[in-house]
């Protein structure tokens, strides 16, 4: 009973945030996440009349396949907005995530082409785990460098990567005890799954009631000099420091 | 097991660094202008506040100790330690502080380089990570050692600051040149005797 309440207050909130996000023309500022939220409500509304059918397994893994790709697409998006102002820091990012998305394409590839035919859902399980930890440290990855510049992506953005931070660590985490405990974890893996869902459905609803960009950075001195002479500088110097501390540490 | 272990740590890390990163207050929207005000700041407080060699001397000098000594009371020399020593620790807390603020300004920077090098970028990001342990280190080993056990720490924790002196000026240097020139370089670096 509280399940399928669960699972209806689900696809409420789902619906909601779609119609804030047409109400509010969010959709033009994040058409990936929009896309994502999209994506999550239809396969969710296809796979309920096929729940009985045997067409449901196919059905199934093609949505978590398409919704993985999605939620790497949301992470690129988080990027390229939050970083908007900070072309350095975008830079970074970018071209980390690029990366980690190549490699997990070439991963996914070399893993289904070695399974099996009939053990293809197997890998196809494993490989859900493996994108969902990849996608984990990406976000990670995205928050340390956040931290790291200390740059204010504002009230919609923090609400996205919160909700999508709590879902795929509380996925990864629980994963990695089911595949371990077995059968057994099925219980707990029944409530943690769709009770932090459904939570981080509630912070995208409040996050994304309406449009609040971030406040933009003062490019006051941008343009007043080359990064190669200021980089290196800094760099000589803490050389020079740390040197310093060190030497001192081992009297 | 290791595998559960590996995921356990990733999921876990990620729901962590979530919750520091999401209660961090919103960066005050101060802009470049104001941590080119915060760094200046920053150089003054080391070369006016904590790098004078007199202020030094008096902080960790042996002066005040041999006085305290010759009184031939233990709960005065007792107190006068613990003091010294709280004193000597917020001198070293302050140090670390300088170094926060370099990082700080030096990030906020180089945000906005179009032309950032991401492997020079990684680079500084490590050495600032490693430096700040190092001063961390430096604070353990007064805190466990009090303000008199090593001289020559002192003097190189001084050079340190000299150092990050050298690196702040720089910095506005390049990017202020009105402010350039400020009165400490290299060549002052572990200068400070005890």
């Amino acid at each position: 009973m509280a399940a399928s309440i669960l699972w209806a207050a689900g696809i409420a909130l789902e619906s909601l945030i779609l119609l804030r996000f047409l109400k509010c023309r969010l959709f033009r500022h994040f058409p990936l996440f929009f896309a994502y939220m999209v994506i999550v409500l239809s396969s969710t509304l296809i796979l309920l009349p096929l729940y009985h059918s045997a067409a449901y397994t196919n059905a199934y893994w093609a949505q978590e396949f398409l919704g993985l790709l999605a939620g790497f697409a949301v992470l690129l998006e988080l990027i390229q907005v939050s970083f908007e102002g900070y072309a350095g820091a975008k830079r970074f990012s970018t071209a980390v995530l690029t990366a980690m998305f190549a490699v997990l394409i070439v991963y996914c590839i070399y893993k289904v082409a070695i399974a099996p035919p009939g053990k293809v859902y197997e890998n196809f399980s494993d490989l859900e785990r493996d994108f969902r930890a990849v996608q984990a440290l990406a976000l990670a990855g995205f928050l340390a460098v956040i931290a790291y510049y200390r740059i204010d992506i504002g009230k919609n953005l923090k609400g996205i990567v919160c909700g999508f931070g709590l879902v795929v660590g509380s996925i990864v985490l629980s994963d990695a005890l089911r595949g371990y405990a077995g059968r057994s974890f099925d219980t707990a893996w029944d409530v943690i799954q769709p009770y932090t869902y459904f939570v981080a459905l509630l912070i995208w609803v409040i996050a994304l009631w309406s449009y609040a960009p971030a406040p933009a950075p003062d490019r006051t001195f941008e343009s007043g000099g080359d990064y190669k002479i200021f980089a290196r500088e800094t760099k000589k110097r803490l050389r020079a420091i740390r040197a310093d501390v060190g030497r001192a540490e081992r009297q | 097991m290791i595998e559960l272990v590996l995921f356990v740590a990733v999921g876990l890390g990620l729901l962590v660094l979530l919750f520091l990163v999401m209660r961090r207050p919103p960066t005050a929207a101060e802009g470049a202008a104001g941590a080119l005000v915060a760094a200046k700041r920053s150089l003054q407080v080391l070369q006016d506040g904590l790098l004078p060699t007199h202020l030094i001397e008096r902080i960790f000098g042996t002066q005040d100790l041999e006085y305290v000594s010759s009184l031939k009371s233990k709960s005065l020399q007792d107190l006068f330690l613990r003091e010294r020593k709280w004193l000597a620790l917020a001198w070293v807390r302050q140090l670390r502080t300088q170094i926060l603020s370099l990082k700080d300004f030096h990030t906020r920077q180089s945000r906005m380089f179009a032309g950032m090098s991401r492997a020079t970028e990684l680079s500084v990001a490590l050495d600032f990570a490693g430096i700040q342990m190092e001063c961390r280190l430096l604070q353990l080993l007064v805190q466990w050692r009090g303000p008199y056990a090593s001289p020559r720490l002192v003097r190189q924790t001084a050079t340190t600051a000299t150092g990050l002196c050298a690196v702040l000026d720089k910095s506005l240097g390049f990017l202020t040149p009105s402010l350039a020139g400020g009165p400490q370089d290299d060549s002052s670096a572990g200068t400070t005797t005890l």
